[in-house]
């Protein structure tokens, strides 16, 4: 805004003459009046003088201008609206006729103008004359001066009463300037009439023009607004013929701005913003032509996007929001103002260029450059508003310049142009739509990145490398993610200037490389200077750069725009090798240099650090040396190097690291597997320049890069995970490196379970590469849990006792069975084995040796096998393997004794029911998944316990469906027996139950004496472990359940029969307690009131001691009763005693008889404890 | 109409082809092409079919005017599979059914290009025809 003088940019407000004597000018002045512009007179001679009214009608058809420079100020400075004259109060009756004479004088002068005046008549404090005096004088006064009350007023002023008469004033003075104004519009609307609206449109321009700066100096905005579109209408009706483009376009400046300001006044935001596009319009329409003068276009343009954009700047930011289209962004005016502006530079540079010589010649005293916008609106004697001579001197703005030739103007325009700070400008201008963009549309990154980079390249241009290279850094990521490498390539080129100028080297080298990417629309020139240049810095040989040091490391990551300058491709020729095997590892490299480039050294890296090699490669072919290590390069420069040299590299495809663009080359590499297991390649690395110095490009896909987050990390679509997943070198770049192929091997086969207690067999699978017969041996290491058979040592020892036998005994059936089926008893008598020696193992073919393993014990165990193997006496290899077996119980048991009562089974009293039979019931679960014959199961009881009345077996629940079967068993627990050859097939995840019935005999009986004088012995010892454990209680075992099983074939062509197991299963013992005391209890069932009854308590005393009884009989009030009541005796051995009780009954109904208690003094218990309430019904006394 | 530019943007906003009446403008023009995906994003998500302000406009590629600038006028068009046509024009008055037309004829001339099986997809545009075909478009041929 500071463009414009403030006349053009604030509101227009009346002038106020003011004539008298400083001290009452005072008054006014120091009272606040708003809104009011106070002017000094003496007398009216300082007025600008009086047109003559004739000038108008005799004025030319079209005028020499639109606006004339001075009429604004004129409004504004020189000529009041209103003036105000002081009076002392005494004056208008001591000096009456002074007063009217001046007053005449006055009316009289300013009736010509138009002018009102205000007669201020100032009453002191010590004034005693009354109001209505002063009123008579005033009358008096008017009828002599004939006082016109239109053209001006009479206002008083008591000193007394400031407030009041500040008022009074202001209402007159407001009075009187809406009159002024109004007669003025008047005055120009009547003008009109006489001219022509399409002919004469700049008149009418002129007009509008007028009475809209008349109605604003009111704050009539709406008026003024409707007056200024008007004069703005006819301006664009004005034929460029009749006037200059420059006055055009510096009249419509002006009115667009008093329009823009009326709207702005209006809060009407949206129509401020249509006037400016049409505005705009306008101004393309006026442009001028030719290139010379297109940058006066672009000042003109470039001024008005910013007065609006500073305009709007004013407008509160909520205030804005009804402005609902592209326009709505302040940036958008900035951004806009910035593109005239850099374009009107890049104009002026050139025209600086091409009329140098002109320009300095011209030595002419220019006003500044800065206030070249004040051109629009100044004060000088030039005629009218944007007309072409009104350049002035600095050193007396007020004297013009005489016209001279065209020529001369625009050589003086130009070099003030020249002369204009514009990079000031244009940074000011795209810093504030880069703040504004960013504040108010901060998604519009690209937008924001254009903005950006013109921000960039003005501080390039203006030699400010460094705030330069920090908004290249910032934009180049985006146009990089975009792809635009058009533009990309411009903004690189600008920071590798940067870079230069600032000696980053590194950046430098960046921007280089980047340029150099064949995807870049370098030219082809500019890239082959620049790889020039990049190989003369790693060389030293640049004066200017100093050489790269350390050296820089660039990483190719696929990422990364620098990637495809060379594509490295790298595999191994074969997945896997076997130990000591040469690997051989191809790579190729594709340049995209643009010209050839030459490599020092080139690097390969491996999980496994001793495969790590530098290749170096000097410019004579045969000094190519080959190292192992990096630490030991300086070691095997000279020694071994060409021997090395010639098993790694193939002459044929290598010649030296000179690539060739857009041409593969190809490489391979010969190692030798010194390890065992996978070998990766980590890292390929190239050195362009030497020790000194240079650039490592690096392939290292395993290490994550952190420079990564500049060009990738911002793009929503970067997958991080799946880039560090993805982070491999194609396929084969790993090997797998196996165990040389061994001359032996040996395997283990065994696909079913081992059970505990069987004879598991194992098959041991021995085969041998080598061509010659060998020998092996077998060494198994002793294990306490396992033992361990040879099929073959079985069957020697077999063939000795069948060839004994076989003389014996004419059974022939059983010695085909023999053959499969391995007796316990024989095995028993087998020592287990612990070395194998297995001769003759012929080449390529499996050797199949059985053993079988025996565990009795559940779990798993290791089986440690130490396998050796010679050819001729010499031992070729030995190696240990290790397999687990896993020893399971095919069955689960469950056992129940059903006929026993709960009771009697919790005393134990098995002894009570000799006579009686019982069963002895036991379930087995199956848990494998092997099927299984049953071959037998079988009861062995104790020796004299009991026998066997009768089994059964049946199948109590299955998972599927099938009928339930019964079996019957003979006696000896054998399924065969009835002579049928029928075996229970035991199928997976079924429960079968097994039942015996037991008589048990006279096992108490006949064994009692001695079972329980051992027991007793045992029970002794025990005693002082378990309390409850008494002389009379004993455990005994009834015996076993032995079962017969084998497993099923169930594959029908295993020609292999599997063994038979035999496994014991002990039933759980049984408890038995011995009572030593009994008590029986005889009572009559009913009785009558007041008879007598017996009641008969009989303790036994079943051992051969004497036991003592405590009784005790506690009272009741229902019978009466006689005998023992509390006493202590002693039973013989063997014998019985009775204690008899008489009872009387004394009430009737049911009723418990007495209780009484027989304890057991040994032991403490109570005899009776289960007999305690008898109840007994008693009738009542019987009639008579 | 004066149409002062055309382009054609990739699915990853890469240009694959730009054409530029004015050679030396090239530059500038390319800046507002790239600044034209910034309203490109803004606008299509109005027009995805899984916004619910999208009833109307599903099958409609055409974006319209996308953005001004002080002596230029930008248009954009999205295909279906993620192409972005931008037309950028003088200051003048335009009808809109005419730019419709006229971008998606330049749709159809892109999909024959794309469609043949020498092309490779995302890469610059560099068939002549296809330039050949975009001046007869534009009425320069």
């Amino acid at each position: 805004m500071n463009t414009y003088h403030k006349d053009l940019v604030s509101q227009p407000l009346p002038l106020i003459g003011l004539i008298g004597e400083e001290s009452q000018k005072s008054l006014l002045k120091n009272s606040s009046f708003e809104n009011h512009k106070f002017l000094s007179f003496q007398n009216l001679s300082k007025l600008p003088k009086k047109k003559n009214n004739t000038k108008q009608f005799s004025e030319s058809y079209q005028p020499d201008g639109i606006l004339k420079t001075n009429w604004v100020q004129k409004q504004l400075h020189q000529i009041p609206s209103v003036f105000i004259k002081f009076f002392v109060a005494d004056d208008l009756f001591n000096q009456e006729n002074f007063v009217v004479s001046h007053i005449s004088t006055l009316f009289r002068a300013l009736k010509e103008r138009n002018i009102k005046i205000i007669f201020l008549i100032i009453v002191p404090f010590e004034s005693t004359i009354a109001n209505e005096q002063f009123e008579n004088q005033i009358l008096t006064i008017k009828q002599k001066t004939q006082f016109d009350s239109r053209q001006g007023s009479f206002v008083f002023w008591h000193e007394s009463k400031p407030k009041e008469s500040r008022e009074a004033v202001l209402i007159n003075l407001k009075e009187m300037i809406n009159r002024h104004l109004k007669e003025k519009i008047r005055k120009v609307k009547k003008n009109r009439d006489f001219y022509m609206k399409k002919t004469q449109a700049s008149i009418f321009v002129r007009l509008y023009f007028k009475c809209g700066f008349y109605s604003e100096m009111q704050g009539e905005y709406k008026a003024s607004l409707k007056y200024y579109l008007r004069s703005y209408k006819f301006l664009s009706n004005i034929s460029i013929r009749h006037t200059s483009q420059t006055e055009l376009r510096s009249v419509c400046e002006v009115i667009n701005l008093r329009i823009l300001f009326q709207y702005l006044k209006l809060n009407q935001y949206s129509k401020a913003v249509d006037q400016f596009q049409e505005h705009v319009s306008f101004g393309k329409r006026i442009e001028l032509a030719g290139q010379d003068y297109k940058f006066l276009s672009l000042i003109w343009f470039s001024q008005q996007y910013k007065v609006f954009a500073n305009y709007l700047e004013l407008v509160p930011t909520e205030k804005l929001s009804p402005i609902k289209n592209c326009y709505e962004n302040i940036g958008f005016y900035y951004n806009s103002a910035a593109n005239y502006a850099i374009e009107r530079k890049s104009i002026v540079q050139t025209l600086k260029a091409k009329h140098k010589k002109k320009l300095s010649k011209l030595n002419v005293k220019m006003f500044h450059p800065s206030s070249i916008y004040e051109r629009v609106y100044d004060f000088s004697n030039c005629n009218y508003i944007g007309q072409p001579n009104w350049i002035l001197t600095l050193d007396d703005p007020l004297q013009v310049v005489n016209k001279q030739t065209e020529d001369d103007d625009y050589f003086r325009e130009l070099y003030s142009e020249t002369q204009f700070d514009h990079s000031t400008e244009n940074l000011h201008l795209l810093r504030k739509a880069y703040r504004n963009y960013s504040e108010q549309n901060p998604h519009s990154e690209r937008l924001i990145t254009t903005i950006a980079t013109k921000i960039a390249k003005e501080y390039f241009e203006e030699g400010e490398f460094k705030f330069a290279t920090k908004f290249i850094e910032h934009i180049s990521g985006k146009f990089r993610q975009d792809k635009w490498n058009n533009v990309l390539s411009t903004v690189l080129l600008y920071s590798l200037e940067c870079g230069l100028q600032l000696k980053n080297w590194r950046d430098f080298i960046k921007c280089l490389l980047e340029l150099l990417v064949p995807k870049m629309n370098t030219q082809e020139e500019t890239k082959a200077i620049l790889q020039s240049k990049l190989i003369s810095i790693i060389n030293g040989s640049e004066k200017e750069i100093q050489k790269l040091k350390p050296h820089e490391i660039i990483n190719m990551d696929p990422h990364f725009p620098i990637s495809s300058l060379i594509s490295c491709k790298v595999h191994f020729t074969q997945p896997h090798a076997s130990l000591n095997e040469n690997i051989y590892l191809k790579l190729s490299f594709e340049s995209n240099f643009p010209k050839p480039i030459t490599f020092k050294k080139l690097y390969l890296d491996f999980n496994i650090s001793s495969y790590n090699r530098i290749i170096i490669f000097s410019e004579d072919e045969k000094n190519k040396e080959v190292e192992n290590n990096e630490k030991t390069e300086e070691v095997n420069t000279e020694k071994g190097s060409i021997q090395e040299n010639e098993n790694l590299i193939e002459k044929d495809n290598v010649s030296n690291l000179i690539f060739n663009p857009n041409k593969k080359s190809c490489f391979k590499f010969q190692f030798q597997a010194s390890h065992i297991g996978k070998l990766k390649i980590r890292a390929i690395k190239l050195l362009l320049g030497d020790e000194d110095g240079g650039i490592y490009f690096i392939w290292n896909p395993f290490e994550f890069n952190s420079n990564l987050t500049l060009n990738n990390l911002n793009d929503e679509n970067f997958n991080y995970e799946n880039y560090k997943k993805n982070r491999d070198f194609p396929n084969r770049s790993t090997i797998e490196i196996l165990r040389p192929l061994k001359n032996f091997n040996l395997r283990i086969e065994s696909q079913q379970p081992a059970f505990v207690g069987e004879l598991f067999q194992i098959n041991l699978i021995l085969e041998t590469n080598s061509d010659h017969l060998m020998n092996s041996e077998l060494v198994f290491e002793k294990t306490k849990k396992m033992k361990l058979f040879s099929l073959d040592q079985y069957n020697s020892s077999k063939g000795v006792k069948e060839s004994n036998e076989t003389n014996e005994t004419n059974e022939t059936n059983e010695t085909n069975e023999s053959n499969e089926i391995i007796d316990n008893k024989l095995l028993n008598e087998i020592e287990p084995i612990s070395n194998l020696q297995i001769m003759e193992i012929k080449p390529q073919i499996e050797k199949k040796i059985i053993i079988f393993v025996k565990s009795e014990h559940e779990g798993i165990f290791d089986l440690n096998i130490k396998f050796k193997y010679l050819h001729k006496l010499l031992y070729k290899g030995i190696f240990n393997e290790k397999y687990s077996i896993n020893f399971t119980h095919p069955f689960e048991q469950n056992f129940n004794f059903y006929s026993l009562s709960k009771e009697i089974l919790n005393k134990g009293s098995l002894y009570l029911l000799n006579k009686q039979n019982f069963i002895l019931s036991s379930e087995l679960i199956m848990y494998t998944q092997s099927q299984l014959i049953l071959k037998e199961i079988n009861l062995v009881l104790n020796d004299g316990f009991g026998e066997i009345v009768g089994k059964s077996f049946e199948k109590i629940k299955s998972d599927v469906n099938i009928p339930v079967e019964n079996k019957k068993v003979n006696g000896n627990g054998n399924f065969n027996d009835s002579g049928e050859d029928e075996n229970v097939n035991l199928k997976p995840n079924e429960i079968y139950q097994t039942c015996f019935y037991l008589k048990p005999n006279s096992f108490f009986q006949s064994n009692e004496k001695n079972n329980m004088q051992k027991k007793t012995i045992k029970n002794k010892r025990n005693k002082r472990k378990s309390k409850k454990q008494t002389n009379y209680e004993q455990e005994v075992n009834i015996g076993n359940i032995i079962i017969q099983y084998q497993r099923k074939n169930v594959n029908k062509n295993e020609n292999f029969k599997h063994f038979l197991i035999t496994k014991k299963i002990l039933i759980p013992k049984v408890k038995f307690v011995k009572k030593v005391l009994t008590v029986d209890i005889n009572f009559p069932s009913q009785g009558r009131v007041g008879e007598q009854l017996v009641s008969e308590y009989l303790i036994h005393n079943h051992s051969d001691n004497f036991q003592k009884v405590m009784v005790h009989v506690s009272h009741s009030e229902e019978f009466l009763f006689s005998g023992f009541v509390d006493t202590t005796f002693q039973i013989l051995p063997r014998s019985t005693r009775k204690i008899y009780y008489n009872l009387i009954p004394i009430i009737s109904g049911h009723l418990s008889l007495p209780s009484v208690k027989i304890f057991d003094t040994h032991s403490g218990s109570e005899l009776t404890e289960t007999k305690k309430n008898f109840n007994i019904f008693v009738f009542p006394t019987q009639k008579k | 109409m004066k149409i002062v530019s055309i382009a054609i943007l990739g699915k990853k906003n890469n240009p694959l082809y730009v054409y530029v009446s004015n050679e030396e403008n090239k530059r500038k023009f390319e800046y507002i092409i790239h600044t034209s995906l910034d309203f490109f994003e803004e606008k299509v998500p109005l027009i995805s079919p899984l916004s619910k302000k999208s009833t109307q406009n599903q099958n409609d590629m055409y974006l319209g005017h996308l953005f001004p600038t002080e002596d230029y006028k930008v248009y954009g068009y999205l295909t279906n599979t993620n192409y972005k046509l931008v037309c950028i024009i003088d200051d003048s008055e335009i009808k809109e059914q005419e730019m419709k037309t006229l971008l998606n004829n330049l749709h159809t001339i892109l999909v024959d290009t794309i469609c043949n099986p020498f092309y490779i997809t995302d890469e610059p545009i560099t068939s002549k025809t296809f330039h050949l075909k975009i001046l007869d478009l534009i009425g320069k041929k």
